[in-house]
């Protein structure tokens, strides 16, 4: 089993600062990856790097053994689905309407939706709870809903690999449980994820492998409990921590001294 | 002598006429674009041949009354089509190429005249009544009216030029060039245009100017007489060092006599010559 | 199961009930002017029997007939560019113009009134040719490196339209009074020197235009939530770009060639299409072109009868009719105007 995703000794600099350098990673069939690093360490960069939108100065990217510059964008979102922050229709339209352009990479020009469309659309919409909102328009739902819209629409493109920038962050907490559950059941399905965020605790909840950034580098790659330990955290983030498992369900937990 | 030359510079006139001689020479339905030309057909008796006329046209007040075919530079062609006329009278003096072009296509028999100075708007007389197929009278008509200016440049001619100023725009203040009628009509009366050399025809000019220059003699062209003139005259009041507000010699002629290619043009001289050379003993 | 947003069905029935409509309007356009028209003599000219008193025939085919085909074929073309603009620039305010064609080719046209050159062929070359240059340099400024920055170009289209709109003052202010005028009326649209040839020239690039860009109807429709979200989801967004804006810049500055500057019509219909039939391209492109032709026919036949014998320039009845849309969209939609 081969990975889907490589990045090879990636350098990725804008405007002659260096965001990212030696960036070496695998994404395999079915892995959740949380990528974890303080605000500016690279982590929105690291995974438009990974959706071919950045070209790195040096190093490769290779989707499926191919270098991705290779692809053109429809093939790439055959199999990359990206859900970021920023999202601002200029113009109204339905949820509907907006996880069907998940379809775009399987429909050609002149062709409308067909019943093979309308059905993934409907799956995703079903597996991210928003059935209900499928008549309204995206500007009247709140952010939460419109998250899981943006994450329905990532499912539309039956991809294999989801990446997710920072998606919990306006999420109150029933939402951050129900998305992250969501995830794993996508996991189940064979899709790979990549997740950057903040929230430490609910990525070592969900990830099975972490890689920690710090100014650019990895600092460092594992399972969560090798990764996540007060050293390694109270360095990176330049604040004391304390570390240890939480009694009833094991969960490493994260406390600041 | 000089009879002998008016009389073959009116031989020499019908040339542009040629090719509308020999064609039936009645015509009964004219239409005029332009309200310089109106008045040219009122002058030489036919207006009651005219069946159209443009918006402007306010001369004589007879022609106020006829149906209007549009602005002299937006002609309706709509309208001289549903006219049905024998012939349409325009000046390339304002009317649009295009418009002209599509009244030919149209079928429609269209003279033009160029009047580019006093003396081709009295050979346009002449022109027009001749294919109008009354030669005669266009003859008299032009040659009284060349002798009406005769009159007037020998009168002045022995006096000495004055500086005029024209004024035909109050804000900005604007006024003419030597290749204009307004300054033709200033030299014959026996005055010199102290703008006469500028470079545009219509040039915009500052007070600074027109003090500088001391006109001796300053003359407002305008439709709005009354309120509106004395408001102006009020204003070059304020400027008691030319040598015209000193002595109150600011004036208001019409300017429909000053810039209209129409008879009233020799109108126009007259009263400029009456005000520039008041001297000159006039009946 | 959800249903289907946007059915080909929908498409075909509004497009045909806006083709009808724009069918009856050009009738009526040809029914008015400036001469009364009895309907049934009106008639009798178009099928071409009995005799022609009056030339009506005459007036309804030279005269009245090609100028409601430029006016119709230029209204589609501005309505289209407006859509795709709105779309690219993703700014609900752009109109064709935005990229300085209109003070590029108005520049043109000027520089060919001066020089005497023909109404027929001569001024629309010019202003064509003033169009071109001017795309052509908002494209070489705007540019960074292979990609259209948009507000970059949004930019650079301001810029030049300031900097040639101040020349044009400029020739404006020393220009002779016959001169003028042939400005003026330029500026504010002139379509009563129509002619066949116009309308078949126009009409071509037009429809071209129309077919290019439904073909990008999707990619339109994703490029609106946001460049980067676009080319996640696999739209060549540069290549959609520089093709919409170099067609739809092309096609206007040549319509606009003829029939001078027409403004709020690229603007008004398809903010009404919007909000009818909403903001998805497939619908939008048919629709919004079709009401831009019937929206400038019936404000051209405004302008040409409403003072008849006289009339107004087409421009100002467009402003006329936009500048209190625009007072009312702001009212009813004020802080949410970011959302539409």
């Amino acid at each position: 089993m081969g990975a889907i995703l490589t990045l090879k000794d990636i350098f990725f600099s804008y405007n002659s600062r260096t965001v990212l350098k030696n960036i070496n990673m695998d994404i395999l069939e079915g892995q959740v990856i949380g990528i974890l690093g303080p605000n500016g360490s690279g982590k929105s960069t690291l995974l438009k790097l990974m959706d071919g939108i950045l070209i790195p100065e040096k190093g490769k990217v290779l989707l499926k053994g191919k270098p991705i510059d290779k692809y053109n964008r429809i093939d790439i979102a055959r199999e990359i689905a990206m859900v970021g922050q920023e999202d601002h229709f200029r113009f109204p339209f339905s949820v509907s309407e907006v996880v069907l352009m998940g379809r775009f990479p399987y429909t050609s020009s002149y062709r409308f939706e067909n019943k093979r469309d309308l059905e993934v659309a409907h799956n995703a919409l079903k597996l991210t709870n928003t059935l209900h909102l499928a008549k309204r328009s995206i500007h009247e739902i709140s952010g939460g809903e419109r998250q899981r819209v943006f994450l329905a629409r990532a499912i539309a493109q039956e991809p294999s690999i989801i990446l997710l920038d920072e998606i919990t962050s306006f999420l109150d907490i029933r939402f951050k449980r129900e998305i992250l559950m969501l995830l794993a059941s996508l996991k189940n399905k064979g899709i790979s994820m990549v997740i950057a965020s903040h929230d430490i605790e609910l990525m070592a909840r969900y990830c099975e492998k972490m890689v920690l950034l710090k100014d650019g580098d990895i600092y460092a790659m594992g399972r969560p409990d090798q990764v996540l330990t007060e050293e390694n955290i109270s360095h990176v983030y330049e604040c004391p921590v304390h570390v240890d498992k939480d009694p009833v369900d094991l969960n490493i937990r994260i406390t600041i001294k | 002598m000089r009879a002998i030359l008016l009389v073959f510079l009116s031989l020499w006139v019908w040339a542009p006429c040629l090719s509308f001689c020999g064609t039936d020479t009645h015509v009964a339905r004219i239409v005029s674009l332009a309200p310089s030309i109106t008045e040219i057909i009122y002058t030489l008796g036919l207006g009651d041949r005219l069946v159209g006329v443009t918006s402007f046209s306010n001369y004589p007040a007879e022609a106020k009354k006829l149906p209007k075919i549009g602005t002299y530079i937006h002609l309706n062609l709509e309208k001289i089509i549903q006219l049905n006329p024998d012939i349409a009278i325009g000046t390339w003096d304002g009317n649009r190429r295009s418009d002209i072009r599509i009244l030919k296509e149209m079928g429609i028999k269209v003279y033009m005249t160029t009047p580019k100075n006093i003396w081709d708007v009295i050979n346009s007389i002449q022109q027009i009544g001749m294919i109008l197929g009354i030669p005669q009278k266009g003859v008299m008509v032009a040659s009284s009216l060349r002798m009406r200016i005769d009159n007037i440049r020998k009168k002045v001619s022995t006096l000495k030029r004055v500086r005029v100023f024209l004024q035909i725009n109050n804000r900005p203040l604007i006024t003419v060039n030597k290749d204009t009628f307004q300054n033709d009509l200033m030299r014959l009366a026996g005055g010199i245009n102290i703008a006469e050399d500028e470079p545009i025809r219509y040039p915009r000019i500052s007070i600074e100017e027109v003090i500088y220059r001391r006109p001796e003699v300053i003359i407002i062209s305008s439709m709005e007489i009354g309120g509106k003139f004395e408001e102006m005259r009020q204003e070059w009041m304020k400027w008691k060092d030319i040598p015209a507000v000193k002595n109150g010699r600011v004036f208001l002629v019409n300017s429909d006599l000053l810039d209209r290619a129409s008879p009233r043009l020799v109108e126009g001289l007259e009263t400029l010559a009456r005000l520039i050379h008041p001297e000159a003993g006039w009946r | 199961m959800i249903a289907r947003p946007l059915s080909p069905a929908k498409v075909i029935y509004v497009s045909l009930g806006l083709f009808i409509l724009l069918l009856m309007v050009m009738l009526f356009s040809l029914y008015k002017g400036a001469v009364n028209i009895r309907l049934v003599d009106m008639l009798n000219a178009i099928l071409g029997k009995g005799n022609d008193p009056g030339s009506i025939r005459l007036i309804l085919l030279k005269i009245r007939l090609p100028r409601i085909l430029l006016a119709g074929a230029v209204g589609f073309i501005l309505s289209l560019g407006g859509v795709v603009f709105q779309a690219i620039l993703r700014n609900p305010l752009a109109d064709p113009f935005i990229l300085g064609v209109s003070s590029g080719s108005a520049l043109g046209a000027i520089t060919g009134i001066i020089m005497g050159l023909s109404y027929r062929t001569g001024i629309p070359t010019m202003a064509f040719c003033g169009a071109i240059f001017t795309i052509v340099l908002v494209i070489i400024i705007g540019k960074k490196g292979k990609e259209a920055e948009t507000s970059n170009i949004i930019l650079a289209g301001v810029i030049i339209n300031a900097f040639f709109t101040a020349i044009i003052m400029f020739f404006i202010a020393c220009s002779s009074n016959e001169k003028l005028h042939s400005m003026l009326s330029w500026l504010y649209g002139d379509l009563s020197q129509a002619y066949y040839a116009q309308f078949w020239i126009v009409f071509t690039v037009t429809i071209c235009s129309f077919f290019i860009l439904y073909l990008f109807s999707r990619h339109l429709n994703i490029i609106t939530a946001g460049e980067e979200v676009a080319l996640q989801l696999g739209v060549d967004v540069e290549k959609v770009k520089w093709i919409s804006l170099i067609v739809v810049s092309l096609s206007v500055g040549l319509a606009v060639s003829f029939s001078g500057l027409i403004g709020f019509a690229g603007l008004i219909v398809p903010h009404i299409c919007r909000m009818i039939w909403g903001s998805d391209h497939r619908i939008l492109i048919p629709s919004a072109s079709l009401g831009g032709a019937v929206f400038l026919i019936a404000a051209d036949t405004f302008a040409r009868t409403i003072i008849a014998p006289n009339e107004l320039p087409v421009g100002v009845v467009t402003a006329a009719i936009g500048a209190p849309f625009f007072i009312y969209l702001l009212i009813h939609r004020g802080s949410r105007w970011e959302q539409f």
